[in-house]
């Protein structure tokens, strides 16, 4: 079973990356996190039947873990520190509008609550409202109001950004 | 910028970071032996580790209560002296409750389906996390409470013992008594009251924080289910 396991999560393994970058601001919460994602994988794996599908499975119990986990406060660094390798592009020529697009998407994720980076996250997914409500357990209309009102606040804060 | 330029930015950013992230299954199969930091696992084991020392101390309490005086320490090596009876009811009486609660704690533990917390709607785990909390906020103050009971319970025999051998040597006066009394439950007030106040603060410390987080996603989960 373990060996099933550990195929099914190395080849989706990028949802829990993809979680961890949503979520966290350094590399050593993103570790601490994508490990107790893992556990709760592993924990879970038995009661897992491919009722959905794995994919589903996996995004449901890595943002369940990554929402109950415990934000620790970053008061020793500076917000302008935090993430900064987080979005950045490795071994390309730099591109102004595509960096300042990045430095613009972590910071307006970084306005969201923990509920609202969940349904940011599955949106920037492509994800339908459906499979969103299947992940998450949450009503899609819940879901349309609660993407709506995101949408406002993103717009809101690049209106504001704009300005300065 | 609009909402789609977030999207191809998000998009961007994680095909270049998959090709440097991605790990083998050795590698999270050894991510999984390792005992992880993550609140989740530390709660469950904090939970489990309360109910063992629980455990222990009821086994410790009545292998005192039933295995013979000389059992563990030789017999000229223990100062005997007669422990009043309401002294041992009240140890019962104590131990009585402990037995209950690590019975009801052990119930409670099952029902919450701990092992596959994070496998279900997020409100359901947000909730049952808050009472896996709440199992262990319990569980907490109960070992705080026999802790207290046990130093108030040895307070009081010794205190009861004291008083007994000066009554025999030189029979002390009703005010002499009064003020005695008084000073002992004042010193042992203080003493619990101290003990108390450190463990609940360092519970808050923490949990507390951690606590209020749950209690604000669950808040704005309702919210708009309202």
């Amino acid at each position: 079973m373990k060996e099933d396991f550990l195929r099914n999560v190395t080849q989706n393994q990028g949802i829990i990356h993809k979680v961890t970058r949503i979520y966290c601001d350094d590399e050593d919460d993103r570790k601490d996190l994508f490990q107790e994602i893992l556990i709760q994988l592993w924990k879970s794996y038995d009661k897992f039947r491919e009722q959905s599908k794995f994919s589903t499975w996996m995004y449901r119990v890595a943002i369940n873990t990554a929402i109950t986990n415990f934000k620790r406060d970053k008061k020793s660094r500076k917000q302008s520190e935090i993430g900064k390798d987080l979005y950045q592009l490795a071994d390309e020529p730099y591109d102004e509008e595509k960096e300042e697009h990045l430095k613009l998407l972590h910071e307006a994720i970084n306005q969201l609550t923990g509920i609202e980076k969940s349904i940011t996250l599955l949106y920037l997914e492509d994800k339908a409202y459906e499979e969103i409500s299947e992940i998450t357990g949450i009503s899609q209309n819940y879901v349309r109001v609660k993407m709506n009102r995101i949408k406002k606040k993103l717009e809101s804060f690049v209106k504001s950004k704009e300005r300065i | 910028m609009e909402l789609h330029d977030f999207k191809k930015a998000w998009q961007k950013v994680n095909s270049d970071k998959s090709q440097s992230e991605g790990m083998d299954s050795a590698t999270i199969n050894e991510l999984l032996r390792r005992r992880s930091k993550g609140i989740l696992s530390r709660l469950d084991r904090s939970v489990k580790f309360g109910i063992g020392f629980l455990v222990f101390f009821l086994l410790l309490t009545l292998a005192d209560q039933f295995l013979p005086a000389n059992f563990i320490f030789p017999s000229d090596s223990r100062v005997s002296f007669e422990v009043p009876r309401w002294i041992n009811l009240l140890e019962w009486f104590v131990n009585l409750i402990l037995m209950m609660s690590i019975l009801i704690f052990v119930v409670r533990y099952r029902s919450l389906q701990a092992k596959t917390l994070a496998d279900q709607d997020l409100k359901e785990t947000i909730e049952k996390v808050l009472e896996l909390l709440d199992t262990f906020k319990k569980e907490f103050y109960l070992a705080v409470i026999i802790l207290l009971s046990g130093i108030s319970l040895g307070f009081l025999s010794g205190a009861n013992k004291g008083f007994q051998s000066v009554q025999i040597s030189q029979p002390p006066s009703i005010l002499n008594v009064a003020i005695v009394v008084v000073a002992m439950l004042l010193l042992l007030g203080l003493i619990l009251g101290s003990i108390f106040y450190i463990f609940h603060k360092g519970y808050n410390h923490l949990f507390g924080k951690y606590r209020d987080q749950l209690i604000k996603s669950l808040n704005e989960l309702q919210e708009n289910e309202e």
